[in-house]
């Protein structure tokens, strides 16, 4: 018979706990006997009876220690025992903690995290706020997205370098969307899972490029969304070479897609050191750059990025069915019938990348180009256009107050009204972007808007989603195509095909004129 | 799936928008939702302060860690009776009182009758006119009891004859002290200074503390941690309910007592003196509270309060890694029960140096285990489990030696957390007395109050103009 006993200092317990858990793990056959007890005076005389202990052995023992004793023939089975009861007296009180997870919330990130296993955290509370709680999330080691805006570059700065240091992403903040292990983050579209890996300073960049790839057949491994200052002087692509190194490390993905707004030049340098060490091939699209690179493929457009990782991991890149041709005759037709005055093209878009990738296109071919997102002219007051203006409706000063035109499409609705009744509007650009939390039916209140109207403008639109997203990519573009509406394939082509309508307006107006 | 970011079964937090959840439960990975909101009453000023010292939460953490572990861990032993004047080296004329530091001019309407009684029984004047100039003329110097390591329920009135109960922490080698309880009724820590209370507070000094000084050192000690224990497992939680805790005492010192070669007739009255006063075992608990959370202050960098503490005026509070520095604001008067012929309108505002008990983790955290205080908001047994459920939101840790029954012994919330307090807007819980206004008249009713907000903004301000800088304040460092 063998006697194994643990002393635990300075520890209380009541003694019908005690007893309990003596008596449970006395259940066990090859135990012959337990006892759990304080270490009093009276206890310590009647454990004396144990064979084996002795008056040595208990005399460091206090009246507020616990002592625990088993006896078997089996000393291992004694030893186990005596730990089953040391942990079954820590473990007191769990499962009433599991029980208030059920019954109520935490009110911490901190609180959350001791209740239960958490990897990643999505903070979306007001700017004021999302840094600090940003800072607590990446204390926890959690990847953080900070869907948040108004936090300033500082505090990007500081929160960024910090979880470089530790490997941890910090997605955002303005961090729009992210797709993790498969999970949509944000405003994040249903795309298939595959072997293409997106690390993006660009919301809608990340949803369009993710959209086409997902409706061409092949998937997403991942799509890290890093806010739109990433790769500015400040920041230098923090996140964007946190998410690169991470990818470069995933078997599953095949290529990389780095997507970005107009970037600094410090942080392309930056970026393209860590690629230099990368093991995985590398695709480039960032805005407005021309870049010459031996090893890493670029890119011009998005959809242009997105066709160009579809080749690179042996996909096809041919357009899919549900996207027939746009009647370039029938819109050629319509915008030659249009009033001499109707000359501008005017853009109207939720998403900046977009609009800004519309502005880039029109810019080479037009004359008297400007926007709100810092490419072509500036223009002074986006909601009093004119000329070919390309308005993006998701900026911080357009937002002020009020949701993003992704959820309340209003504001964008009225100012397509006016563009429509308009004297010198010749077409009308408009995004339609898809996905959890964009709103329930973008195409229809763009219809219903147009029907208000007794406009002859043709409008061209480009839909990013895709038919598994809420909406429907399909649905929203027949609703759109019944309304007589252009929907061409991508934004980029939804450009295009403006800018052309735009020089068969100023090209034929002359001779009808003279004639 | 992939496991790149993180593995099956692992688990997002959402911070702000609900909308947000569905799309990912829809992929089977839990969400926990944080009950969010802005902190309330937080400027933009603090806001700054706060996401600076993001950065150096991990300091923060282990700082608190320790300090709420100094409280855990606290071994209080009933060692002693002293003299005030000795144990709490109190020069000439001087008084301790509960709560920040007050002048005569603005102290409450309870201190100012326990000062009146206190300068009479003293014999520093004769008569209440004269004890009222004698206290007014600057003569007299108030200390706080806090600032001599000691406290005193309500009042907190501690003279230099009074005899205190020395508490020493083993587990720390510090000492605090608190005077014995005068029992109910008219008694001096409600402000009452009839000769009948300066009668029994002679009676104590004279009769009472000689006997259990005796008894105290024959009894090798009475360990205050095992009793407490005990008593919170009996119903107790050791602030404004000790019926359990006193039964344990009698219990433990009555044999040690009648071996003691006293007259029987005097040992009698003593033990019927503690047996009857249902509160006599308050002051030893608020001590040992004391001692633990002294040995939990002056840690660089914790933002763990290390006392609470009322005097009718003001409320007040301290940081850890503050140091002495009080915070303090106007103090309210507390809801609750009132006994018969009373109402709010007769109360003081908040008084005592008996929350050391909430500052330590028990009184009001410890509600859990306490049912039968909440009648004194007329509430629910419910109500007791949620009191302290919603604790553990502000503290540090869990002191697993103080557990809970009706939560399955998991340990009371221990450690009060400034920046939680902060952030969740939840103030600390905090069961108390309540005193009539005026001097003299006494208890009037007992009820649930929580710790006002402005003196933890304040403090949290402090602390980040204190921090800004990674510099830790001089006066602060480790025992």
């Amino acid at each position: 018979m063998t006697t194994q006993y643990q002393i635990l200092h300075d520890t209380y317990h009541d003694s019908v706990q005690l007893m309990r858990i003596a008596s449970d793990v006395a259940q066990s056959p090859a135990i012959e006997t337990t006892d759990a007890v304080m270490g009093t005076a009276t206890n310590r005389q009647t454990l004396l009876e144990f064979d084996g202990l002795t008056e040595a052995d208990l005399s460091e023992v206090q009246s507020d220690d616990v002592v625990l004793v088993a006896t078997s023939p089996d000393p291992d089975a004694a030893a186990e025992a005596v730990e089953e009861m040391t942990s079954r007296l820590e473990s007191a009180g769990d499962s009433e903690k599991q029980h208030d997870v059920a019954s109520e919330a935490p009110k911490s990130i901190r609180r959350a995290c001791k209740d239960s296993t958490i990897a990643v955290a999505l903070i979306s509370v007001s700017g004021t706020y999302a840094a600090r709680e940003a800072w607590k999330a990446l204390h926890e080691g959690l990847h953080t997205h900070v869907f948040s805006d108004n936090v300033s570059l500082e505090r990007e700065h500081d929160l960024k370098t910090f979880a470089h240091k530790k490997g941890q992403l910090l997605m955002g903040p303005d961090c729009g969307t992210a797709i993790l292990n498969g999970v949509p983050l944000g405003f994040a579209n249903e795309v298939s899972t595959g072997s293409i890996g997106l690390v993006s300073a660009s919301g809608t960049g990340l949803q369009a490029v993710s959209t086409h790839i997902s409706r061409h057949g092949a998937g997403i491994s991942q799509a890290i969304g890093t806010g739109g200052r990433d790769l500015s002087e400040t920041i230098k692509g923090l996140t964007t070479r946190t998410a690169i190194e991470y990818l470069d490390s995933d078997e599953t993905t095949d290529v990389i897609v780095l997507i970005s707004k107009p970037p600094a030049e410090p942080a392309v340098d930056a970026v393209l050191e860590t690629i230099s060490t990368c093991e995985t091939p590398v695709i480039i699209h960032f805005q407005g750059v021309d870049m010459n690179l031996e090893t890493v493929r670029t890119a011009d457009t998005l959809e242009e990025t997105a066709n160009l990782a579809l080749e690179v991991t042996g996909n096809k890149s041919e357009s899919v069915e549900s996207d027939p041709e746009v009647d370039k005759n029938a819109l050629k037709t319509e915008v030659r019938s249009l009033s001499a005055a109707r000359t501008d093209i005017r853009g109207l878009f939720v998403g900046g990348t977009l609009c800004t990738e519309a502005v880039l296109m029109a810019d080479k071919t037009l004359e008297d180009v400007s926007s709100n997102v810092g490419v072509g002219k500036r223009l002074l007051d986006p909601l009093e256009p004119s000329g070919h203006a390309f308005i993006d409706f998701g900026t911080d000063e357009l937002t002020m107050g009020r949701p993003h035109p992704m959820i309340d499409p209003t504001v964008r609705n009225e100012q397509l009204r006016e563009a429509l009744e308009q004297q010198t509007t010749g077409i009308v650009l408009l995004d339609i972007v898809l996905g959890h939390g964009s709103h329930q039916d973008p195409a229809g209140s763009i219809v219903d808007t147009v029907a208000t109207t007794d406009s002859n403008v043709p409008i061209i639109a480009a839909v990013c989603g895709t038919d598994d997203d809420p909406q429907s990519r399909s649905e929203q573009i027949r609703i759109l195509r019944d309304a007589g509406i252009y929907v061409a394939d991508s934004n980029a082509a939804a450009a295009r095909l403006a800018v052309q309508g735009a020089t068969w307006m100023t090209a034929e107006r002359p001779e009808e004129g003279s004639a | 799936m992939s496991d790149l970011f993180f593995d099956d079964g692992d688990g997002i937090v959402n911070v702000g928008i609900e909308s947000f959840i569905e799309p990912i439960r829809s992929k089977n990975v839990p969400v926990t939702d944080v009950d969010w909101k802005p902190y309330p009453g937080v400027d933009d000023e603090l806001i700054d302060g706060l996401t600076e010292l993001g950065e150096h939460e991990p300091k923060i953490r282990d700082a608190n860690e320790r300090a709420a572990n100094r409280l855990v861990e606290a071994r209080p032993i009933w060692r002693d009776i002293q003299n005030a004047r000795t144990a709490l080296d109190l020069e000439g004329m001087t008084l301790c009182h509960a709560g920040p530091p007050v002048t005569w001019d603005n102290m409450s309407g309870p201190q100012r009758g326990a000062v009146i009684g206190a300068i009479q029984y003293e014999g520093w004047a004769d008569g209440k006119e004269a004890a009222r100039i004698k206290a007014a003329s600057g003569d007299v110097s108030f200390v706080p009891c806090h600032d001599r390591s000691a406290v005193g329920p309500m009042a907190g009135i501690i003279s230099p004859s009074m005899a205190l109960a020395v508490v020493e922490n083993e587990a720390y080698g510090n000492t605090a002290y608190s005077n014995l309880n005068e029992g109910l009724g008219e008694v001096l820590r409600f402000g009452a200074y009839t000769s009948d209370v300066l009668e029994n507070l002679e009676w104590m000094e004279q009769e009472l503390a000689p006997v259990l000084k005796q008894a105290v050192a024959a009894h090798d000690g009475i360990d205050l941690k095992l009793l407490s224990s005990k008593a919170l497992q009996m119903g107790d939680e050791v602030h404004n309910r000790n019926v359990a805790g006193t039964a344990l005492l009698v219990r433990e010192l009555a044999p040690t007592i009648a071996t003691l070669d006293e007259d029987p007739h005097r040992i009698e009255k003593i033990l019927s003196f503690i047996g009857n006063n249902e509160h006599f075992f308050l002051n030893l608990s608020m001590a040992a509270c004391k001692s633990a959370t002294d040995a939990a202050a002056n840690v660089p960098w914790s933002t763990v309060l290390t006392a609470m503490a009322r005097n009718g005026t003001e409320f007040g509070i301290r940081i850890s890694g503050l140091g002495d520095e009080w915070f303090t604001t106007p103090a309210k008067v507390v809801d609750g029960l009132y006994f018969s012929d009373y109402s709010k309108q007769d109360a003081s505002p908040d008084i005592g140096d008996s929350s050391i008990a909430e500052t330590s983790g028990v009184g009001g955290f410890a509600m859990a285990g306490s049912p039968a205080i909440t009648q004194f908001v007329g509430g629910h047994p419910q109500e007791a489990l949620g009191y302290t459920k919603q604790m553990y939101e502000i503290t540090i840790t869990e002191n697993t030696n103080y557990a809970l029954p009706p939560l399955n012994f998991r340990g009371t919330p221990t450690g009060i957390d400034l920046t939680q307090v902060i952030e969740t807007g939840i103030q600390p819980i905090i069961n108390t007395g309540i005193a009539h206004k005026e001097p003299g008249i006494g208890q009037i009713g007992a009820g649930i109050g929580r710790a006002p907000r402005e003196c933890f903004l304040t403090a949290m301000q402090a602390y980040c103009n204190a921090y800004r800088n990674e510099t830790v304040p001089v006066e602060v460092s480790e025992q």
